[in-house]
């Protein structure tokens, strides 16, 4: 039997993301991924930071979800911290800051727009808290979340940062139907992480840090506009521990159409394959356990391997059979009509390839298996958003993926003197 | 300092256990897969020799009822015995995509249909000749390298779309490079070079356009 250098690619794919999985699902087996129910003993202060650029219209919402948080008045100040906004932004949140007295909420801004990680960075050295929050301004926090969250840190002196469960806030079309599948998915994936410390981001919005590590590590640093990925790999460095919660929940606006979404996406691979080669040292070393042997590879050889995927069996399988087929279509002059005369549905059992077939069989399975368990610690229902959604996210998510990862490459290869990092 | 900052992290542990366990499941399904896809191929091998075995039986039949029967050529309907050898040749073609054209399975399959095709081809050629049908009958020699013939898949496909257009077109294709005295006897006959069309009896040699062909059927 030939095997050409394709079907190898797709095969140690395969194998790879196998391996993968059923690791995973040992780990689901061996310690599951709820956590004890803690109950909140005391209330800390707790300092939110809120960087805010052109948000008109979201900011009201988010201030609104943490002004109503089941959490003392008393016991929150929130830096909301405009970064040179060009809308209207300061008059909303000037006038929401009037009209809730009663909260303690401090406007800042900066002289220019620096981003994010300065104006998170402004409210951290202004921040009194014992612990330390930074929400986006389009996300919105359940009220419960803090009291879901903190008593976490109160059993765990190396705990650094909880991390809520995201959730895409009221998707409307199918990419943020794909998102919203994506999110629940990472988020259960990211409480296996969890259990055997692997967690390799703590998102943006709300993660709860305690203030005293997160100063002590040296804040938050610019980092190829991917700073939670890169405070959470210095945590790591510093053998922190990094706890994803599935109880406490807080919403989020996906991009709504695919350039926003290629965008986004370029952004956070693009940041992740750079901060990664900063900390390239932890990867492979036995010094970090699991996250350095087996969660920093896995995200470090993905972009890799989904770029070798795309490229080898699209050429292999689409380019190259299309560039054949046009070729001789020339021959008959592209005159189809015979086909369409002959034409007649046959089915021959020898064109099957069982071979693929069982490992097709067998993903699907796994894949099915993860699915219903993701959507049962997280709360939801498989069909929330219609039948479409799950197939959706399966057919089109992994190559939807790939295409980014292919821009991302080829934006590092050719234009890195470009990039405005 | 950083020794007591130490004593205070976060004890790093290995999965060792959990990443062997997780190595044999998937080392376990893998092998399941490649196996089985192995096991499938080789059934379907035997199938298609299976195919072929009966119909060189079946061609055989007839050529015997002729003989001791005196029974008349010319009654003979030649669509059944037609379509079952498009089926041999379409399981010839599956299995050379499946395996690969240098596999040695596929090369020895292929050389004995090269049979079937000549005693195909002398069948619809003595209906032809001795019972005046209108038929047209053409031979293609090719080869699969692609240095040594680089038009033969495109002319290929090209009687590929003849056969399916004129009904009364037999087109028999030859790897020119299977080594085999009777497809060398044929060979020597038409004087076969590089990609050889014979339409018809007359010999041509290269790649050959569709309206040239379609001129020479008629």
């Amino acid at each position: 039997m030939e095997i050409s250098y394709a079907q190898i690619l797709i095969w140690i794919a395969y194998f790879v993301s196998l391996y993968l999985v059923i690791f995973w699902l040992l780990t689901f087996l061996e310690k599951g991924v709820w956590l004890k129910k803690r109950r909140i003993e005391r209330f800390p202060l707790v300092s939110v930071a809120v960087p805010v650029w052109n948000e008109e219209g979201n900011i009201s919402l988010t201030l609104d979800s943490l002004v109503n948080l089941n959490y003392p008045r008393d016991k929150l100040e929130i830096f909301v911290v405009n970064d040179c906004s060009t809308d209207n932004s300061k008059g909303e949140i000037l006038n929401y800051i009037q009209n809730y007295k009663g909260v303690n909420i401090i406007y800042l801004e900066n002289e220019v727009n620096s981003g994010k990680y300065f104006s998170v960075n402004k409210a951290l050295r202004l921040a009194n808290g014992e612990f330390f929050v930074c929400l986006d301004a389009d996300s919105v926090v359940e009220p419960e979340a803090l009291n879901k969250m903190l008593p976490h840190f109160d059993y765990d002196d190396q705990l650094a940062v909880v991390l809520p469960l995201m959730k895409i806030a009221a998707p409307e079309n199918t990419l943020q139907k794909i998102q919203w599948c994506e999110y629940l998915l990472n988020f259960f994936y990211k409480s296996l992480m969890s259990m055997i410390d692997c967690v390799h981001v703590a998102p943006g919005p709300f993660s709860v840090y305690k203030k005293e590590i997160l100063v002590k590590i040296g804040g938050i640093r610019k980092a190829h506009h991917t700073e939670d990925f890169e405070v959470s790999l210095r945590l790591q460095r510093n053998h922190y521990r990094l706890l994803q919660v599935l109880d406490a929940e807080v919403y989020t606006k996906p991009p709504k159409n695919l350039k926003d979404f290629y965008r986004q996406r370029n952004r956070w691979y693009k940041g992740t394959m750079l901060n990664l080669f900063d900390y390239k040292r932890m990867i492979f070393s036995k010094k970090y356990g699991d996250f350095g042997m087996l969660q920093l590879p896995r995200v470090f050889l993905s972009g890799f391997l989904a770029v070798g995927l795309i490229g080898f069996t699209s050429y292999r399988y689409i380019l190259k059979p299309l560039w054949k087929k046009i070729w001789n279509w020339s021959a008959i002059n592209f005159d189809f009509s015979v086909w369409f005369q002959n034409f007649h549905l046959s089915f021959n059992w020898l064109k099957i390839n069982y071979m693929n077939g069982f490992f097709f069989l067998v993903s699907i399975t796994l894949g099915l298996i993860i699915v219903l368990y993701a959507y049962k610690f997280t709360r939801e229902k498989v069909f929330k958003y219609g039948f479409i959604t799950v197939p959706a996210y399966v057919i089109l998510y992994g190559f939807m993926a790939s295409i980014v990862w292919c821009g991302v490459f080829f934006d590092l290869l050719f234009k890195r003197k470009k990039l405005k990092w | 300092m950083y020794v007591i900052f130490c004593f205070f992290m976060v004890e790093r542990a290995l999965s060792k256990k959990r990443y062997f366990i997780a190595f044999i499941f998937s080392a376990a399904i893998f092998l399941i897969g490649l196996l089985l896809g192995l096991l499938l191929t080789g059934s379907k091998l035997e199938f298609v020799e299976k195919y072929q075995q009966d119909f060189r039986t079946q061609s055989m039949t007839f050529d015997i009822q002729g003989a001791l029967l005196e029974e008349d050529i010319c009654d003979f309907q030649v669509e059944e015995f037609d379509r079952e050898f498009n089926m041999i040749t379409e399981q010839v073609s599956v299995m050379e995509g499946e395996l690969g054209k240098y596999d040695e399975d596929v090369l020895r399959m292929k050389e004995y249909y090269s049979l079937l095709e000549i005693r195909h081809w002398m069948f619809i050629k003595g209906l032809k000749e001795d019972c005046g049908r209108d038929y047209n009958i053409i031979l293609f020699f090719y080869s699969n390298e692609e240095e040594e013939c680089s038009d033969c898949e495109m002319q290929g496909y090209l009687l590929g779309y003849i056969n399916q257009k004129y009904d009364n077109v037999f087109i028999y294709s030859f790897d020119k490079n299977i080594q085999n005295s009777a497809l060398g006897l044929l060979k020597d006959k038409y004087n076969v070079n590089g990609l050889t069309l014979v339409i018809n009896d007359r010999v041509s040699y290269g790649f050959m356009e569709k309206e040239e062909i379609e001129d020479k059927l008629y």
